[in-house]
């Protein structure tokens, strides 16, 4: 018998080489997903077969004034480069994301360094799997054409494409706007409206190179354009670099429901090379002096994802979360790993903040939302 | 890990039936010793080689035909072939037997006078002349199977149960004594077991010119065991240690992560509680990633175990249950609860093989339900892309049957 205890002690160690369940982004993740509440049938499963899972790949399901529906949607990943598109409907073929081959949107040159892409769904009717949403993100060189299958690019250099592939749309974009512009940024705000969303773009006047800031009432059949502000237009924004292509923008429009945000207020965050890390301007609609309009360098370096309803900035930059107030002040830190920024929607007159995670296990990629109320948010700081 | 398994299960299965051919071999009693002499009569043309070789070949046929047999060569060589020559030679090399062969001739007519005497019965087992014609060299014994020597050997020589061996026969028995605390049980001399008298000694005659593992067993106090040769009559004394109150693990589980615990026993050789850490910042992945793993957690457990027999052996089985929390410690932040699986608890079933009044090795195998809030994020955190042999998983837990562990024990 004591000859069998080296080999039963040798084998047990052996067979015993199940793995360690660790992984430091999911175990960030989970710090975080604990506190949040998982969204009724958000388990989304979809078929990936083409090797590594993108990091960024997320499901961005159809936003609906009730909620979220997670029978259709659209996914969206980077490798680096390029930016994958993709529609998912509820069928087999559609949910199979090989290499987003078939059916699928391929926007090149991503300048991945810096900033990522980000993706706005709007509260609208589905067509023919066409899903309508804002996308933005960086591009290493200004891409030529403006049209990219299903994409509509806005001007000549688009770093922000809208879901449309109607030509009237274009047409539309273009033509009201007074003369040829790069789009820079944008951004759909939460809305409580069931009937349209609205957006709002930062834009440089080319002839100029001076800048104006539109805001958009978006509905499936309509981008209804205007300018935020018609004094001195085309207005020079000195603090921005002449060499930037794409910022974070957002803009708050709210003063006249809250006084604390008074004056209507934009924002812009973006990576300064020079600086060696993200900077964030905060610029006011008034007092307005010889045509400057009042802004402020925010206490804030990392990038801007979101700018809530609340009035509360939302940075998602490297794995953490960090809530900041208007004035750049930072409110609350939470890990989050592998959990990404979704979206803000309003579901049942409040204001939901929504993460996902996309997981893979058991050779598919699963993805699950969760949402905190927008107001809660602080409290998942750690 | 596929084939690695199989080849373990086989080392397994080898050494169950190695060992237990062993025990049922021991069982029996003890091999005879057999004196075994080859030497030439003078004006033989045979070289000292050709007689090794002869010598060579007898013992193998001899020891294949017949497993009763331990053959004993003389420590020098002997001229004189008389019975009262070899009787002596026997007993002075620890045999209760002997053969002889006396060789003339040369290899093409080789004559063999074969005569074999057994000391315990005092009887002739064999005298004849064996002889064979037309060989050319050594090289013709390699067929030979010696039928006429081998047959009546192994015919008459048998096992000498360890409890009938005559008494008459001075030489081939000893007393063995044992000095150890009253009630001890001395294994290793065959059943049944001798039990330490109020007095604190035991003796027993025993098959002498043998070696013997004896063990003592005493509720409350550790095994301790001595390995003696008995040639002649013998006094061994055992020093037996109380169990120890305090114990000190060094282990290693799953794949090599590296544990410690302090053990204290409340009823000491019965009821241990431990209390100890194990760390994963090292281990072996046996992985195509890599031979080493290290991940940022350790383990604080506190283990309650109990064994069921009262009687510390060689080998102790135990019960017990473990309740782990699990430290996230990733460098440059500061520890906390692991938010994938914050802790859990273990059933424990072990093995503890005692070396020494000091310690022994253990092995045990612990299946681990961790307890989650994130089941999903757990299986992900697993990397392997679908859910590993050996893992069960609920809305609420996870399950590892495959765990294990193994390492030294040292009694304080």
């Amino acid at each position: 018998m004591k000859r069998l205890f080296p080999a039963a002690a040798l084998m047990a160690l052996c067979i015993s080489c199940s793995p360690t369940p660790y992984d430091s982004a999911l175990s960030d993740a989970a710090k975080t997903v604990v506190k949040l509440t998982k969204d009724t049938g958000s388990n989304v499963t979809l078929d990936y077969n083409q090797g590594t899972v993108p990091a960024d790949l997320t499901f961005y399901p159809r936003v609906t004034t009730t909620g979220f529906d997670y029978t259709l949607g659209f996914a969206i990943a980077s490798t680096g480069s390029d930016i994958f598109v993709r529609a998912v409907a509820n069928d087999t073929s559609t949910r199979m994301l090989e290499n987003f081959g078939y059916g699928s949107v391929t926007i090149p040159n991503l300048d991945s360094r810096y900033s990522p892409w980000s993706a706005w769904p709007t509260k609208d009717a589905v067509v023919t799997d066409a899903y309508l949403f804002l996308l933005t993100f960086d591009a290493l060189y200004p891409l030529t054409n403006n049209s990219f299958g299903l994409f509509r690019g806005l001007a000549t250099t688009p770093h922000v494409m809208w879901s449309v592939d109607s030509d009237n749309m274009h047409n539309r974009v273009t033509t009201n706007l007074a003369q040829d512009v790069t789009v820079l940024g944008g951004a759909v705000e939460a809305s409580t409206s069931t009937s349209a969303d609205t957006a709002y773009w930062l834009v440089r006047d080319v002839p100029t190179s001076n800048y104006a800031e539109v805001t958009s009432s978006v509905t499936w059949t309509a981008i209804t354009l205007s300018l935020l502000r018609t004094s001195g237009y085309p207005y020079a924004l000195s603090f921005l670099p002449s060499s930037l292509t794409h910022v974070q923008y957002f803009h708050d429009m709210n003063e006249a429901a809250d006084a604390a945000r008074n004056p209507n207020a934009s924002f812009a965050s973006w990576y300064d090379t020079t600086a060696g890390k993200w900077v964030c301007y905060r610029w006011a609609e008034y007092p307005v002096s010889s045509g400057i309009y009042p802004y402020v360098q925010l206490p804030i370096d990392h990038r801007i994802d979101a700018l809530l309803s609340t009035g509360q900035l939302l940075s998602t930059e490297g794995g953490m979360g960090r809530l900041y107030d208007r004035d750049g002040n930072l409110l609350a830190t939470f890990p989050m790993g592998t959990l990404r920024f979704l979206s803000e929607e309003y579901v049942g007159g409040v204001a939901r903040t929504y993460f996902t995670q996309c997981l893979t296990y058991n050779n598919g990629v699963h993805f699950t939302t969760y949402w905190i109320a927008t107001a809660e948010l602080a409290t998942l700081g750690i | 890990m596929k084939t690695v398994v199989p080849a373990l299960l086989s080392l397994l299965l080898a050494c169950v039936l190695v060992d237990a051919q062993e025990t049922a071999a021991a069982s029996m009693g003890a091999p005879r010793r057999m004196l075994i002499v080859v030497e030439q009569d003078a004006g033989g043309s045979l070289t000292q080689g050709d007689l090794l070789q002869l010598s060579r070949s007898l013992q193998i046929t001899l020891l294949s035909a017949t497993g009763e047999i331990d053959v004993v060569e003389p420590a020098k060589p002997l001229r004189d072939l008389s019975p009262a020559v070899l009787d002596a030679a026997a007993r002075a090399a620890g045999a209760d037997s002997w053969l002889s062969v006396g060789a003339s001739g040369g290899w093409a007519a080789l004559t063999l006078a074969v005569r074999s005497s057994d000391l315990l019965t005092n009887a002739i087992v064999l005298d004849t002349t064996v002889t064979r014609t037309g060989w050319e060299s050594p090289q013709d014994l390699s067929a030979e199977e010696w039928a006429e020597i081998v047959q009546p050997i192994a015919g008459h020589y048998h096992r000498i149960p360890l409890t009938t061996v005559s008494l008459q026969h001075g030489p081939v028995l000893a007393t063995l004594t044992v000095k150890a605390l009253p009630g001890t049980r001395i294994t290793g001399l065959g059943e049944p077991a001798l039990v330490v008298e109020q007095g604190g000694t035991a003796s027993r005659e025993m098959p002498a010119a043998h070696q013997y593992e004896l063990g003592a067993i005493l509720e409350g106090h550790a095994f301790s065991h001595q390995t003696i040769f008995l040639n002649t009559d013998k006094v061994v004394t055992f020093l037996q240690k109380p169990a120890s109150t305090w114990s000190l693990d060094a282990s290693l589980e799953d794949r090599a992560y590296p544990g410690v615990s302090l053990g204290w026993s409340p009823i000491p050789g019965r009821v241990t509680l431990r209390l100890g850490i194990q760390t994963f910042l090292f281990g072996l992945a046996f992985a195509t990633s890599g031979v080493v793993a290290s991940v940022p957690l350790s383990d604080i457990f506190i283990q309650a175990v109990a064994t069921p027999v009262s009687e510390l052996g060689p080998l102790s089985p135990y019960l017990g249950f473990e309740v782990f929390l699990r430290i996230d410690h990733p460098s440059g932040s500061v520890p906390a609860l692991d938010a994938l699986s914050p802790g859990g608890v273990k059933p424990i079933i072990g093995l503890e093989l005692m070396t020494s009044p000091g310690g022994g090795f253990f092995v045990e195998y612990a299946p681990i339900l961790y307890f989650t809030q994130v089941p999903d994020l757990l299986m992900a955190a697993l990397g392997t892309g679908s859910v590993p042999p050996g893992w069960i998983f609920s809305p609420a837990s996870a399950l590892n049957l495959l765990s294990f562990r193994a390492g030294y024990r040292w009694q304080l």
